[in-house]
């Protein structure tokens, strides 16, 4: 009721860029063999195709995902910093100002 | 090498090959959606634990304490490994997705968690003892 909702414009930023940074992280669960990108990657470059075509495409695709999500982030990053949420304490601290 | 590159361009973007990819670009971005959003709602229990208060929740708060910081110091290929053979000596046939929606929530919810205390550190220490002053509870407080 009190330090959630003014703490949310602070927490709610990096929490997404971190969430949008985890999708290239979650490369390294290929090495436990779960069918996702990188796996797919590794699994056509066996099946013969040339490695720069596979991985390139590879590469754009998680570039596909996370840019939009990463615009998304800054695009929540800028509405928040203009919440009613946090003028306030601003107005506060203006207020206190000799 | 350029010649035979464009040469397999028609057999690599074939439908079937373009639905495997985005089959597993969908699984790639399940896994890191419920992982997040898991470990951002658990983040939220063990901030809750790490600011208990008194000295019967010491054992929580220490507990709290000593998740995040070693989770936070062990690589994440490291934690899947871990994930995968603690998980494997229980359920042998575990599904491997499962397994790596868990690595992803530990690890998420160690990092989130320290993301979420930062974010209640800046808050004013005013409004906290202006609860406190108008008899809020803990929870009321949050």
């Amino acid at each position: 009721m009190v330090i959630v909702p003014q703490s949310w414009p602070v927490i709610l930023p990096p929490a997404v860029a971190f969430a949008v940074g985890f999708i290239k992280d979650t490369a390294l669960v290929s090495q436990v063999g779960v069918f996702e990108l990188t796996f797919r990657g590794k699994e056509l470059n066996n099946e013969g195709f040339s490695g720069l075509l596979v991985f390139g495409t590879i590469a754009f695709l998680y570039f596909a995902i996370s840019y939009p999500l990463s615009r998304w982030g800054s695009w929540l990053e800028r509405r928040l910093a203009s919440s009613p949420s946090k003028r306030p304490e601003q107005r506060l601290r203006a207020a206190h100002r000799p | 090498m350029l010649a035979h590159l464009a040469g397999e361009i028609p057999r690599f973007f074939t439908p079937q090959k373009l639905v495997l990819l985005l089959e597993a670009m969908g699984t790639t971005l399940l896994m890191t959606a419920i992982g997040c959003v898991l470990g951002f709602l658990l983040a939220f229990g063990i901030v809750f634990l790490r600011q208990t208060t008194g000295r019967l929740a010491l054992p929580l708060r220490l507990a709290a304490v000593f998740y995040v910081e070693i989770f936070r110091r062990i690589p994440f290929l490291v934690v899947i490994y871990l994930v995968l053979f603690f998980i494997q000596a229980f359920v042998s046939d575990a599904s491997l997705f499962a397994i790596a929606v868990i690595a992803i929530c530990i690890y998420s919810t160690a990092y989130t968690a320290d993301i979420i205390r930062g974010g209640f550190e800046s808050v004013a220490r005013q409004q906290v003892e202006a609860a406190a002053a108008m008899n809020f509870g803990r929870w009321q407080t949050w």
